[in-house]
C-alpha cells in the first residue's frame, strides 16, 4: 500500500454472465478469462448465476465452474454476483461454498440476490416470487450462521463440514432499495451496486450513502462493490459499433420493465445504461465522473462481455482495463503490489 | 465374471480429523488411477462429516478433478437424493458433464443416516417417497422436459447424461423399469449368493431402451496389502458407528478376518481376491467393478499401491485390460 491517503486503492474484478449459444464453449472461454485475468493481476472474477432457458446467461452453477477455476489459478478471488438465494437450499449452498473455499485456500466471495432478475423462474423451482424478500432474509441469515460454524439447530451437535473460516465475513448483498442497502449493513455484509439499469446518481448513490450510514460494526469496515459495464476500444465509434446490436436488443425489455421511457438513439441508450465506452481516455473520463463509482468502490467489478462479444474482444478489454485504465485510477495489479512489498 | 468390464474405484473421501489436503489427495488419487488405466473414479457424499466422510459436494470436487484429468469417468456413489433440490442437482450435473466432456456417471441413493435427514428438515421415514419424487424431477429436467407453464427448460442441456444415471437400491425392478444402472454392494446381512440373485432379477426386469442395455456397478472392498493396525481400528470404528444407527447388527468383536468376510471385503493375495470376485455377479462390457481400497485413515501412497495391485494383478486375471492398452490395440487394428 502506498501513502496514507485515507482510502486504500480499490480491488479490480471482472464479472461474466457467461453469454453464448454453445454452453460447452462458453465454459471453456470463461476458464480462459480467469486464467488471463489472473495473469493481468486482477483481484477477482465474479460469475452471475442464470437459470433455465430464458436466454440470459448460460451458467446455472457458478460454484461448480469456480471449482474448476480454483485448480487452474492461485490468487484470483472467486466470486458470485450473484447467487440467486431463493432457489438454493441454504444448507447445501453453505456446504458447496465451504468446499470451494477449502479447495481455493479461502478465495471465495459470495454475492447473494433475491431473484428480482429471475421472476419467471420461480414457478419452476417451486418458489413463491411474492415471498422472495422475506425468504431472502431468512435464508441469508441461516446461510451466514452455518458458514460461521454455528450448529444446524440450537440443540444439535452438527455443524456444516468442512469448516470455512472467515467465509461468513465474505458475503455480499445486491439490493435495489434503500431498506435493502441498510439491511446489508446491519448484517455486516458487503453491498454490490450497479446493474446497468439503476441510475448511478438518483438510485445507486442514495443506496451507498444509506449503507455506509447504517454500518454499525466498529471492528470491521464496510465494503462496496460497484459493477460497471466498461467497453474500451480504439475510439468511441468502434466501441459503439461493437455494442450496437446487443444494446438495441435489450431496449424492448427495458421499456417493458419501465427502465427506459421510450426508445431513443444508441447514444442515449448507452447513457441510460451507464455503459462506459470509447477510447481509454474517454473511458477514464467517464468513470471519474460516475457519481457512485470512485467515491465508494472498494471493489470495481467490470463487465466487458455483451451477448455478441467475441472471446478476443473480451480478453482485449480485460487487458486494456488492467494496463491502461485502472492504474490511472489508482489501482495496482497484484504482482506489482507484491514487488512493492518486497522492495 | 468374464472379461471386458470397466474398472473403477470409489473414494469416500474419509479423514479422521479434517484437513483440506483430503481434497487435494482425492484429486491426486484420480490422477494416479487414470495413469493406471482405471476407467472410472467415484466419490461418495457425506453431510456433517458423518462416518468421517469429508465431502458434502461431490460434483464440486469432480469439477476440480475434471481439470486435472482427461479420460477417467467421474462418478458419484452416491448422492443422497432426498436431501438435494432436484432441479439444482440437474443443473450442476449438466454443467459438470459439459466441463468434463461427457464423463459424468451420476449415482443416486436414498440415504440411511437418520441424523442427516433431521438436519435437512426431512423425514427419515419418508426418504423413499422423497427419493422417487426427486428422481422423477431430475429425469424430467435432464430429458429436456418443460419445467413450468411457460415451458422453461434446463439450461445447459447435457446430451446423454440421462442415460448415465445409477441407483443404489434393492428395489431392482424399479431401477430396471426406469432404464437406470444398478449400483450393488455386498450386504453383511445377506448370504454371498444374494448379490448374484439380485443382479439376475435386475437383468430379467430390464425394459429400458435396447440402445442402453442393463448395467451393473459392483462396489467391492478390496485390501490387497498387509493389514495394518490402522486398518483394523478403522474397520472397528466403522462397525461401531453402523451398529449405533442400526445399519449393522452383527457382532462388534471377534476375529478380524471373519469380520472382513462378513462385510464382504476381499483381502489377501491377488489370486485370492480374483477368486472372490469370480464368485460375485458376472460382469460384462456394460458393467463396472468399483473397488474401494481406503478406510478412514489410509495414507494416499498406500491407496495408490492398492490400486496398482488391482490394475496390474487382480483385474487382468478377470479379463480387464487398462484403457491405454485397449485404445492402442484398437488403433492398431484399424
Amino acid at each position: 500500500m502506498t501513502a496514507a491517503t485515507g482510502r486504500p486503492p480499490f480491488k479490480l474484478g471482472f464479472l461474466t454472465h457467461a453469454f453464448g449459444d454453445n454452453p460447452q464453449q462458453v465454459y471453456q472461454d470463461l476458464l480462459e478469462q480467469f486464467d488471463v485475468a489472473e495473469a493481468l493481476g486482477y483481484d477477482g472474477g465474479w460469475i452471475a448465476q442464470h437459470h433455465l432457458s430464458n436466454g440470459f446467461g448460460s451458467l446455472p452453477s457458478p460454484l461448480l465452474a469456480l471449482a474448476a477455476v480454483a485448480v487452474r489459478t492461485r490468487h484470483i478471488e472467486l466470486g458470485t454476483a450473484v447467487s440467486v438465494l431463493p432457489f438454493e437450499d441454504p444448507l447445501r449452498l453453505a456446504e458447496d461454498a465451504s468446499v470451494l473455499d477449502q479447495l481455493s485456500a479461502g478465495r471465495v466471495q459470495l454475492g447473494l440476490g433475491s431473484g428480482g432478475a429471475n421472476l419467471d423462474s420461480f414457478s419452476a423451482f417451486e418458489r413463491d416470487a411474492g415471498q422472495r424478500q422475506q425468504r431472502f432474509a431468512e435464508d441469508q441469515q441461516r446461510l451466514q450462521a452455518l458458514l460461521d460454524g454455528q450448529p444446524l439447530h440450537p440443540d444439535s451437535p452438527l455443524t456444516v463440514q468442512p469448516p470455512a473460516p472467515g467465509l461468513a465475513k465474505r458475503l455480499w448483498h445486491s439490493h435495489g432499495s434503500v431498506e435493502g442497502a441498510r439491511y446489508a449493513a446491519t448484517q455486516g455484509n458487503g453491498l454490490l451496486l450497479g446493474t446497468a439499469t439503476h441510475d448511478p446518481l438518483t438510485v445507486q448513490k442514495p443506496l451507498a450513502d444509506a449503507y455506509l450510514k447504517a454500518w454499525n460494526d466498529p471492528t470491521r469496515t464496510p465494503r462496496i462493490g460497484v459493477v460497471r459495464a466498461v467497453f474500451p476500444a480504439a475510439d468511441r465509434a468502434t466501441a459503439q459499433a461493437e455494442l450496437a446490436v446487443d444494446i438495441e436488443r435489450h431496449v424492448p425489455r427495458l421499456q417493458r420493465e419501465g427502465l427506459i421511457e421510450q426508445a431513443a438513439d444508441l447514444q442515449e441508450h448507452l447513457r441510460l445504461l451507464n455503459v462506459h465506452h470509447g477510447h481509454p481516455e474517454e473511458v477514464l473520463h467517464s468513470l471519474r465522473n460516475d457519481p457512485s463509482l470512485l467515491p465508494y468502490a472498494d471493489y470495481l467489478i467490470v463487465v466487458v462481455q455483451a451477448e455478441s462479444s467475441t472471446q478476443a474482444q473480451v480478453l482485449q478489454r480485460l487487458q486494456v482495463i488492467a494496463q491502461r485504465i485502472a492504474p490511472a485510477l489508482g489501482w495496482q495489479p497484484r504482482a506489482t503490489q507484491s514487488q512493492t512489498t518486497v522492495g | 465374471m468374464s472379461g471386458g468390464f470397466s474398472l473403477g474405484f470409489l473414494s469416500r473421501v474419509y479423514q479422521p480429523d479434517y484437513n483440506p489436503r483430503v481434497y487435494r489427495e482425492t484429486l491426486e488419487l484420480f490422477q494416479a488411477a487414470e495413469a493406471l488405466g482405471f476407467d472410472t473414479g467415484w466419490v461418495a457424499q457425506h453431510h456433517f462429516a458423518s462416518e468421517q466422510g469429508r465431502l458434502p459436494s461431490p460434483l464440486l470436487l469432480l469439477s476440480a478433478i475434471a481439470q486435472r484429468t482427461r479420460r477417467i469417468g467421474l462418478g458419484t456413489a452416491i448422492i443422497v437424493l432426498p436431501q438435494e433440490p432436484a432441479l439444482r442437482l440437474a443443473e450442476d450435473a449438466a454443467v459438470l458433464d459439459l466441463l468434463s466432456d461427457g464423463r459424468v456417471q451420476l449415482g443416486l441413493g436414498a440415504g440411511f443416516d437418520p441424523d442427516t435427514f433431521t438436519a435437512f428438515g426431512r423425514e427419515h421415514a419418508q426418504r423413499h417417497r422423497d427419493y422417487e419424487n426427486n428422481l422423477q424431477r431430475l429425469q424430467h429436467a435432464l430429458g429436456n422436459g418443460p419445467l413450468n407453464a411457460d415451458g422453461l427448460r434446463l439450461q445447459p442441456q447435457a446430451p446423454g447424461l440421462g442415460a448415465r444415471l445409477w441407483e443404489a437400491t434393492s428395489r431392482v425392478e424399479m431401477v430396471a423399469a426406469r432404464g437406470n444402472g444398478l449400483i450393488m454392494a455386498p450386504n453383511p446381512h445377506s448370504p454371498a449368493h444374494a448379490g448374484v440373485e439380485l443382479a439376475q432379477r435386475y437383468r430379467a426386469a430390464w425394459t429400458g431402451d435396447s440402445a442402453s442395455p442393463p448395467r451393473i456397478a459392483q462396489v467391492q472392498g478390496v485390501f490387497p496389502l498387509a493389514h495394518s493396525d490402522a486398518l483394523r481400528e478403522d474397520i472397528h470404528t466403522y462397525l461401531r458407528r453402523q451398529h449405533s444407527i442400526g445399519v449393522y447388527q452383527g457382532p462388534l468383536d471377534g476375529d478380524f478376518n471373519e469380520t472382513l468376510q462378513r462385510l464382504g471385503v476381499l483381502h489377501g493375495s491377488a489370486q485370492l481376491i480374483s477368486e472372490g470376485l469370480k464368485a460375485g455377479p458376472r460382469l460384462g462390457e456394460h458393467d463396472h467393478l468399483i473397488v474401494q481400497v481406503q478406510t478412514a485413515s489410509t495414507p494416499l501412497a498406500e491407496a495408490i499401491r492398492a490400486l496398482q495391485v488391482i490394475a496390474e494383478d487382480v483385474a487382468p486375471a478377470l479379463g480387464w485390460r487398462p484403457a491405454a492398452t485397449r485404445s492402442s490395440k484398437e488403433l492398431s487394428l484399424s
